[in-house]
């Protein structure tokens, strides 16, 4: 059988070289990127003509940095930290991350044992779980003499944490934002001022395939105006002894709204409408009524390439003091990062109130500083902007520097969304909410007075 | 009579048939027209009511800001080679595992073992694995590489090929193999030169699905890289946010990624083709 | 002696390996796992062992690593409480809680029953049509290659642009479904994924569209690669297509049939990108299927050991009732 040996080991060579050369290659164009220079382009330096200068002062120090994609100041983030390079000699890599997995990504990271990011940028509510992994800036604000002024309102009362009796900073507000009404100046002459009025408004919109209200009936979004309806009646989420307040009676009432209002004066399937279904319908002038961030609408509404109703909308407060939750942007700085310093000032880089309202002009980032709203150079270029800030002043943040916050937030959209879909009865749903809040609350010990 | 039933059925039996394919096609075809054509169109025109179904005016605007994008071709490539590589890889692993499991002579055990790990594997949700998973692959260095993702998508697309091919390698008779041992050949050439050959329908069902798994999966993609090895459906979903929706590039960047799909396809098509037959052991 | 003679029983066994607990005993002795095929004879055991073996490390390695260990911790897991994301947690023992507290979580019971009418459907729906589409792309007439191209399209596109994509197609004012509907049928707006009992349907219509051409091509490429002499044979013994089809391809498409339905029944369980985009489980419940609430545990809400004791939970139930099915369905044989 020496023919066949002969035979069989040639081919098993042969077969041994082909997988070989098979895997080699793919191994080897595994390999074959990470030999290539790193992923951001080299800056090209200013043009600096004295080539030799004393060693920048963050030289040869690399950081990452973690926040959502897409957003308004992605652009303006990367050219700062572009700029900060260049200065400090100190490299920022900005990851993205699309915003439903931020949670998962930084918990992931922190639980790898050897965190890859120092600075994260996003809602304050995922610095409150990992506030023992983070650092406290209220030293590094006065060693750097960051200016802490002209800062809205809330943020002054809600940035604080972990104890209110003793606060602690651990965050740089970015941005601020909320959901004001937005609506149609030929339509409504005076937009009205209480609840009753805004309904007898919608009524007189509607009917004859024509719906007057536009909103975003997804899970997440149906939050804001649950609290709108909620607040305007005078009552905290959480009484001061922590005790569940939503499904008393002023939350089945605001609840029944929010369901009464998109059943009979929204466009059917609302429900499944996210925010940029709900802005377009605005702008596309299918409703007179807006319920929304104000993210596409101010921007665009004038802009006739992608509005029809140029000129002829405006924005208002909620009637009877009724306001929607803050959204906000911070900064916040890991324990683990290779320099907490410099860190510090790239985030104060971005944060100062220069750079806020250049943000505001060019890419009409809603800055966290008030005084950059009424700045009269801001408010040629984005003239809502007073009328919008005024808005945002009213504005809550609840469940501050709780570390269930997001959890809270999550179970409460559940609720409003079986509440208003028909799936549970209003009392039910809240009901099934409070007690879950209950559950989740009970997690932590909280020894000082409820505030919202 | 002129014509026949039998022709009249005959006739009526392929009209109905054609009438059947075309609306399965369109019912396919649709929504990728739909998506390509809203790549196209300008932003107020993709959501407008009626619907435009034939855009008169078109824009590369959507092309351009996506790809425009810092850092779009590394992640094209980074996709691209992934894929491949996890292709690659798991279909040639994966027949030689099959092809070892439906031999007779391996202790009963280890196949049945082997079989039910892979079932086991397949319909656990990966959700629940991802963060002890991503931990393991930091601690091996592992994270944000090439070479991670690509062992990742091995080892998840390999226990449906080996399923696969397990099938297709038993309805084999064994009259070939037997006719390929009477001619002197060894196991490797048996496997080489004949299993394998016959077996290229199901290798290429087995590939076409390993590369859109590996191509379009975002789960792991998003965990597992942050930068150099990001892919191209992590792009993807950065353009929802929580208070936007970039579609346009979306649709954009949607309708491009099908294109190497495509051609990939096109070219493993060739191999279900063949329409190989026992033509070797005609009697 | 022409191949149709031949007797089929010995050779031609299409059974994937059935394990012997699975099988029952049947007269015919086509479902006894020792008749594999005989080994060619001239064949030196030993040595073909060895190299089989190693054909079979390197999958066995991966998937240790890259299943095993993760799978194994989280089953230690599903016995602890642990709230990942609180400050300073750390996984406290509870033993069976976890388990306890799914059992009876009345959430966790309509989840799994709509993902039961979820998986059914689509599976049976995907079954069903991939059959018809794979006799189609394998007729062998002209333009056939146009029609695989076509029918795999579903399946090519990026599972979250396919969620959007649909919510926009389903969209109430600027989808083309509703626009053709009331132009077509004079229907009203339909409401579609924002109604609760709409959601589910447009929910596994998605489904059907998306993964029916895996079902197509795998049964396409079992067809080719059955012998074409059993069908000329029967052809010329005059029979007809559909006699044709019921007697000689379905039976011997058995084990293909198996694996498509194997596959699809697991993929259909595990899905969660479509749905995460299409509605988020929403409006309500409606669509919240049990890989749906596993994912929101584990990434959203971070309760680590609720999230793996449901993950196991299903997982067990799966197997037992696919263990029954199976014997059921082999006891027919």
């Amino acid at each position: 059988m020496s023919h066949s040996h002969d035979r069989k080991a040639l081919s098993r060579r042969e077969f041994i070289r082909v997988v070989g050369i098979g895997a080699g290659a793919a191994v080897a164009a595994s390999c074959a990127p990470k030999a290539t220079p790193t992923p951001k382009a080299t800056p090209v330096p200013k043009a600096t003509p004295i080539p030799t200068s004393p060693p920048k002062k963050y030289e040869g120090i690399t950081m990452a940095m973690l926040m959502q994609s897409g957003v308004a100041e992605e652009p303006p983030m990367n050219a700062l930290a572009k700029e900060f390079f260049a200065e400090t000699g100190c490299k920022i890599e900005i990851d993205t991350e699309s915003w439903g997995n931020l949670a998962a990504k930084i918990q992931a990271d922190l639980a790898s044992g050897a965190p890859r990011y120092a600075l994260f940028m996003n809602n304050p509510s995922f610095a409150y779980p990992i506030y023992d992994k983070l650092v406290p800036l209220d030293d590094y604000i006065e060693k750097y003499n960051y200016a802490m002024t002209g800062f809205f309102e809330p943020s002054y009362k809600y940035d604080l944490m972990v104890d209110p009796l003793s606060p602690v900073r651990y965050v740089l507000p970015v941005r601020f934002s909320t959901s004001p009404l937005w609506y149609r100046t030929d339509v409504i002459d005076e937009f009205p001022t209480t609840w009753k009025g805004y309904e007898d408004l919608l009524a007189a919109n509607t009917g004859g395939g024509k719906y007057a209200l536009s909103v975003a009936g997804v899970k997440v979004q149906l939050v804001k105006y649950f609290f709108a309806r909620y607040w305007s009646q005078g009552v905290p989420t959480i009484s001061p002894d922590w005790k569940v307040l939503i499904n008393g009676p002023e939350g089945v009432k605001a609840l029944a709204m929010v369901k009464d209002h998109i059943t009979k004066y929204a466009p059917p399937g609302v429900l499944a409408w996210d925010n940029p279904d709900a802005d377009n319908a605005f702008l596309a002038g299918e409703t007179v009524v807006l319920e929304s961030w104000g993210h596409t609408v101010p921007a665009n509404a004038d802009n006739p390439e992608k509005s029809k109703i140029a000129g002829k909308w405006s924005l208002a407060p909620y009637p009877e003091n009724g306001t929607a939750d803050i959204s906000e942007h911070c900064f916040f700085i890991f324990k683990t990062a290779k320099s907490v310093d410099a860190a510090f000032e790239f985030a104060a880089r971005v944060a100062s109130t220069a750079n806020a309202k250049k943000m505001a002009i060019e890419n009409g980032v809603m800055s966290a500083r008030k005084v950059v709203w009424t700045d009269p150079d801001v408010v040629a270029v984005r003239p809502y902007f007073p009328a919008f800030s005024e808005v945002i002043d009213l504005a809550k943040m609840p469940h501050a520097a709780l570390p269930m916050a997001g959890e809270l937030f999550m179970m409460l959209a559940e609720g409003c969304s079986l509440g208003v879909s028909g799936q549970m009865s209003i009392q039910d749903a809240l009901d099934e909410t409070a007690a879950n809040w209950t559950k989740s609350l009970s997690a932590a010990e909280h020894n000082y007075e409820y505030q919202e | 009579m002129v014509v026949s039933l039998y022709a009249i059925r005959r006739y009526v039996g392929t009209i109905v048939t054609y009438l059947i394919v075309l609306v399965a096609v369109t019912i396919a075809v649709f929504p990728l027209y739909w998506v390509v054509s809203t790549s196209l169109k300008y932003g107020v025109d993709a959501l407008a009511s009626p619907p435009i179904l034939f855009p008169t005016r078109l824009t590369l605007e959507n092309y351009r800001s996506a790809f425009g994008e810092q850092g779009m071709g590394r992640y094209m490539s980074n996709s691209l080679i992934i894929s491949v590589a996890s292709t690659v890889g798991s279909v040639l692993f994966a027949s030689l595992a099959a092809y070892a499991l439906s031999k007779t002579f391996l202790s009963y055990a280890v196949r049945q073992g082997m079989l039910a790990w892979v079932l086991l594997t397949r319909m656990f949700p990966p959700v629940t694995l991802l963060i002890p998973y991503y931990v393991i692959v930091r601690r091996v260095g592992l994270s944000d590489t090439h070479l991670g993702l690509t062992l990742t998508y091995m080892a998840y697309d390999m226990p449906f090929a080996i399923w696969l091919m397990v099938g297709f390698f038993q309805e084999l008779p064994a009259d070939i193999e037997r006719a390929a041992v009477v001619d002197g050949c060894g196991m490797w050439q048996r496997f080489r030169l004949v299993v394998l050959p016959l077996t290229l329908p199901g290798m290429a069902v087995a590939a076409i699905f390993s590369f859109i798994g590996a191509w379009n999966e975002f789960l792991f993609a998003s965990m597992l890289t942050s930068n150099v090895a990001k892919t191209l459906p992590v792009v993807i979903s950065s353009y929802i946010g929580d208070k936007f929706l970039r579609w346009g590039e979306m649709s954009a960047l949607g309708s491009a990624m099908v294109i190497p799909v495509l051609v990939f396809s096109l070219f493993a098509q060739r191999y279900l083709v063949r329409g190989l037959t026992f033509g070797a052991v005609k009697g | 002696m022409p191949p149709h003679d031949r007797p089929r029983d010995e050779e031609h066994r299409p059974q994937m390996g059935v394990p012997r607990w699975l099988a029952r005993r049947s007269p015919v002795s086509s479902v006894s796992i020792e008749s594999t095929p005989t080994p060619p004879v001239g064949v030196d055991y030993t040595h073909e062992r060895r190299l089989s073996l190693l054909f079979l490390v390197v999958p066995t390695l991966l998937m240790l690593f890259v299943s095993v260990g993760p799978l194994l911790y989280s089953l230690v897991l599903s016995f602890f409480k642990w709230k990942m994301d609180l400050p300073m947690s750390r996984p406290v023992f509870t033993g069976l809680d976890n388990y306890v507290n799914v059992v009876r979580d009345p959430v966790v019971r309509q989840s799994l029953h709509i993902t039961v009418i979820y998986v059914l459907v689509c599976v049976g729906a995907q079954l069903v049509l991939g059959m018809l589409g794979a006799l189609l792309i394998t007729g062998g007439k002209r333009g056939v290659g146009l029609l695989r191209t076509a029918f795999l399209v579903p399946f090519m596109m990026t599972p979250v642009v396919v969620g959007v994509l649909w919510r926009t197609l389903l969209h109430s004012i600027y989808g083309p479904i509703n626009y053709a509907l009331g132009l077509l049928f004079h229907m009203p707006t339909q409401p579609w994924l924002g109604d609760i009992h709409q959601a589910l349907i447009a929910v596994i219509l998605v489904e059907i569209w998306m993964h029916t051409p895996v079902a197509v091509f795998i049964l396409a490429a079992g067809m080719q690669a059955l012998p074409i002499e059993l069908h000329k044979a029967a052809v010329v013994d005059g029979a007809s297509k559909w006699q044709i089809f019921r007697h000689i391809t379905l039976p011997l498409l058995k084990p293909v049939i198996m694996v498509v339905l194997l596959v699809r029944t697991m993929e259909a369980i595990k899905q969660v990108d479509l749905i995460y985009t299409l509605t988020y489980g929403g409006p309500g419940r409606a669509t919240e299927f049990m890989s749906l609430l596993i994912y929101k545990l584990g990434l959203q809400y971070f309760r680590i050991g609720e999230a793996t004791a449901t993950s196991w939970f299903l997982l067990l139930l799966v197997l037992g009732l696919g263990v029954v099915f199976l014997r059921s369905i082999l006891k027919k044989e």
